[in-house]
């Protein structure tokens, strides 16, 4: 487990250089910001 | 977790080769007929033991006296216990042979929580004990020496709550009278069924201190936990199963799961350092470039279609974009909804953007939601020329002159987005790691009274 834990995480750390380098950036990933105004206390406008 | 008096009288630790195990000893067996049932009685190792059960009435006999006196008569026949390890049978354990020649089954006096122990004899190493508690198996050894030092929480109590040995420190894990309840085979001391003597166990898996105490001595043993199948192995035993939900974990038994923690909890700061520091740079090094800025007009809650903002260039080949919205909203709203072209390839950036800003005042005071500005982040856009289509929307103004907002576009921005996203993936294995060590030491810990898992309250 500590091998396979050494191995993600120096993984991790190779992508997230790799992401900063070129501009890949983890945005809204479930597409849950918000995009057509809701209005006060959450209504959606028509 | 030792039953006996004190120290092998004979034989003890003589030097031998440790690489050469010395060949099976041929026992020279004396016989006696048994003073209570007549049966015949063999001792296996005269001159070393110093007590033998009958195995027919299984009566304890001191066979120091000429007599054959009998220290204790078994009330009972049957046999209530049936040893793991068949008596007289040898086994290869540490590097070492060693014969069963005593079992005997012991309990703690409040608690009635029972274990099983073996006398293990070697004729050039002496004694040892192997011990059974619920497929947990330790093989402990007497020990002259006493604890470096001890730690008392009380000084009613004698026996302390930690003790030291060779830089390990030893929890106390349970404390108790612990009473001899069936014996079988032959013993080294004059061994009585229903005797008790006081006894502590400190752990530091995978070893065990125990001391058994009474008001003239104090008795030290250190235990070491054996895996089962290594006992198997050594005594030709037929493996067992663990039940449904296997044996638990032994007091003393190592923990892979603690072992991994130990080792993940500093890899996870590693992990963390290096993500930090990196963000850190790339953050610092980001250009932050303004690609452009553009402020239209807009009538009050009217739609406007097909804006397109004048071509800009986004430089480097590969970044981030973050385009900012303004709008004058008060209890209103603006909305965009456009494309970002690149204007070589065609490649399109979709977006939705809404400005709203809500206040006003409840029973509860004042209150506010919203923003004026929104930002949205574009990842990873290809350099080159891009130009913007958007339509506008609006509502809820009071205000319906005509008035401004504005749209910028910066280039290679510094973002947390990933940083704290690779924080959390980092940390997933360590956390489960952490819950599965929790979950073994609470195990660990369950048959004990000294659970530092269980609150006082």
């Amino acid at each position: 487990m500590v091998r396979s834990y050494i191995i993600y995480g120096t993984f991790l750390c190779i992508l997230f250089c790799y992401a900063e380098a070129n501009g890949w950036k983890v945005v809204d990933p479930f597409g849950v910001g918000v995009s057509r105004p809701t209005g006060p206390g959450g209504h959606y406008h028509k | 977790m030792v039953g006996n008096p004190g120290e092998p009288e004979q034989p003890d630790e003589k030097p031998v080769d440790p690489e050469t195990p010395p060949p099976p000893s041929m026992p020279k067996i004396r016989s006696f007929s048994c003073p209570a049932c007549g049966a015949p009685v063999t001792i296996r190792y005269p001159g070393a033991t110093m007590s033998v059960v009958c195995d027919s009435c299984h009566s304890v006999i001191d066979v120091t006296n000429k007599n054959y006196e009998i220290l204790s008569k078994y009330f009972s026949k049957t046999s209530l216990w049936c040893p793991t390890i068949p008596l007289n049978s040898r086994g290869k354990l540490d590097g070492k042979t060693w014969e069963v020649i005593g079992f005997m089954v012991r309990s703690d006096v409040a608690s009635k929580y029972c274990w099983l122990e073996y006398l293990l004899f070697n004729p050039y190493y002496g004694y040892r004990f192997l011990t059974e508690d619920k497929g947990h198996w330790i093989f402990v050894t007497m020990i002259k020496r006493k604890p470096d030092n001890v730690y008392s929480t009380s000084v009613r109590v004698k026996t302390p709550s930690k003790v030291e040995m060779d830089n390990r420190v030893y929890r106390i894990y349970n404390r108790g009278i612990s009473k001899v309840d069936y014996v079988i085979g032959e013993f080294y001391w004059r061994v009585v069924v229903g005797s008790e003597v006081n006894s502590a166990d400190y752990i530091d898996p995978p070893q065990m201190l125990s001391i058994e105490y009474d008001d003239t001595e104090k008795i030290w043993s250190l235990g070491k936990h054996i895996d089962s199948k290594e006992v198997e192995k050594a005594f030709n035993l037929v493996p067992r199963t663990a039940n449904l939900f296997g044996f638990g974990i032994g007091p003393i038994e190592p923990s892979a799961n603690s072992a991994a923690w130990k080792k993940m909890g500093p890899l996870w700061a590693l992990f963390f350092g290096f993500l930090t520091c990196a963000n850190i740079f790339f953050s610092g090094t980001a250009k932050n470039m303004v690609a452009t800025e553009y402020y239209g007009n807009f009538v009050p809650n009217t739609k406007i279609n097909d804006i397109t903002i004048p071509k800009f260039v986004l430089e480097k080949n590969s970044a981030n974009v973050l385009i900012s919205l303004f709008a004058p909203v008060r209890n209103s709203w603006f909305y965009v909804s456009g494309e970002m072209v690149n204007n070589t390839t065609g490649a399109s950036y979709p977006f939705e953007m809404t400005s709203e800003y809500y206040f006003g005042t409840d029973s509860d005071g004042a209150w506010s939601e919203g923003n004026a500005t929104h930002e949205l982040e574009l990842s990873s856009v290809p350099g080159g020329e891009y130009y913007l289509n958007i339509d506008t929307e609006s509502g809820d103004f009071k205000n319906t002159n005509q008035q401004q907002f504005s749209i910028v576009v910066k280039r290679d921005t510094p973002s947390w987005y990933n940083y704290w996203w690779f924080i959390f993936l980092v940390s997933l294995p360590p956390i489960y790691s952490w819950t599965m060590m929790r979950r073994d030491e609470v195990s660990r810990w369950a048959n004990s009274d000294f659970n530092p898992y269980v609150s006082d309250s």
